[in-house]
């Protein structure tokens, strides 16, 4: 079966079309579960962002005489499933921050999360557009190789 | 009677049926569950940032009242002044929560947690408006911005500064009671974050069955194509 398909040109470009058809179907689920995760790093940002406004509001206030009182480190961890958002450079200096933070160094635990959280979500959408281009490519070359099968069954069907 | 290459098609399309029927009932599975993950994620930010923000509250607003406005029999002094910007972020703050909890978090006007938030709002707008002698509603009208001008004003209303501030220790007392109510909502926090992850790791064990539904769907169609063909090439090449 396997050397009809390969040695004849219309069984290569069922071949062909089929492999062409799997990496399209696999970078559409690749996309789907990245969307899946975009979710997830798009909540950790709303939680930080939100933090950010909170802490936005208290520019006015007089925050000198609880500079170094330290604050309850478990309401400025974020969720442990934010965590693999966090780019490994950040998280040192975030983690050195957390333990005993007062509210300058939660201020910068916030910004830096919010960068981090933005640096990821830059190269995630990176890698979605050139996992985009490489399906509809893969899409098209599938659909170009049926086209000349069905012009061969057409030829076959009306004599050349 | 029917040949075993007939039998074996027979068999990949029932596989078929069968494969994509289970990837429809997962599908609608795959969208309750996100759909609850979602709602759960939403409860969790609100929540998240309502904890963090009541952290900085407790050392900054939900303290004695009555030590920081006692300066106020001076209402020009610069701790006054800091005192009343203070107080006006408090009360502001403390209408933002009322909002969350109503509008994010589903509470009712009537939960003991939205009341206790409203008495203290409205027991601050008492002290602006009955001891200071000018409500913030009044102050906004008439084009004042900052509790500077604020204080030049109220000085202006009363040249013989006989302010007496007699609500200053009820205002500590609701702000501790409104801080214990606060953290009432905040308490299960660990619990809904768990329930997050639990949903989201549900849905992805979904979602790979989905794909891999879907590859063995594919395969199956491919292999018939592939069969096919090499059936129709095989007789071509005979001939």
């Amino acid at each position: 079966m396997m050397r009809i398909l390969l040695y004849t040109p219309r069984g290569r470009n069922v071949v062909a079309s089929i492999i062409f058809s799997s990496v399209s179907i696999v970078c559409g689920q690749i996309l789907l579960f990245q969307e899946l995760s975009n979710y997830n790093l798009s909540h950790c940002r709303k939680i930080n962002t939100q933090k950010i406004f909170f802490l936005n509001q208290l520019d006015t206030v007089e925050t000198e005489g609880i500079a170094n009182k330290k604050l309850g480190v478990s309401n400025f961890a974020m969720p442990d499933y934010c965590t693999k958002y966090i780019r490994n450079e950040d998280l040192t200096t975030i983690i050195e921050y957390a333990n005993g933070s007062n509210i300058y160094e939660a201020e910068a635990i916030v910004r830096l999360l919010g960068d981090s959280y933005s640096k990821t979500e830059a190269s995630s959408s990176i890698v979605q557009l050139r996992l985009l281009l490489i399906l509809m490519v893969s899409n098209s070359l599938s659909l170009v190789l049926l086209c000349v099968n069905l012009y061969e069954d057409n030829k076959d069907l009306h004599g050349s | 009677m029917e040949s075993s290459q007939a039998r074996l098609a027979r068999k990949i399309f029932l596989s078929v049926l069968v494969a994509a029927t289970i990837f429809g009932a997962n599908t609608l599975y795959f969208t309750i569950i996100r759909n609850m993950a979602q709602a759960s994620a939403s409860q969790i930010e609100v929540k998240e940032a309502l904890a963090f923000s009541i952290e900085l509250d407790k050392h900054l607003f939900y303290k004695d009242w009555t030590v920081a406005l006692q300066e106020c029999n001076r209402v020009e002094s610069e701790k006054c002044i800091n005192a009343i910007a203070d107080l006006i972020i408090h009360r502001n703050r403390t209408e933002d929560y009322t909002a969350v909890l109503v509008n994010s978090l589903n509470y009712g006007h009537s939960d003991m947690q939205v009341n206790s938030l409203s008495r203290l709002v409205n027991l601050i707008d008492l002290v602006f408006k009955d001891d200071f002698g000018l409500s913030l509603e009044a102050a906004k009208k008439i084009g004042i911005q900052d509790p500077k001008s604020y204080a030049y004003k109220i000085q202006e209303i009363n040249p013989n500064n006989t302010i007496t501030l007699r609500r200053s220790k009820k205002i500590s007392e609701s702000s501790q009671s409104s801080f214990q109510k606060l953290t009432t909502v905040v308490k299960g926090l660990d619990t809904d974050r768990i329930q997050y992850k639990t949903l989201d790791l549900r849905s992805t064990i979904l979602y790979i069955v989905l794909v891999i539904m879907e590859l063995f769907i594919f395969f199956l169609i491919s292999s018939i194509d592939l069969w096919n063909t090499s059936v129709t090439e095989g007789r071509k090449h005979t001939k």
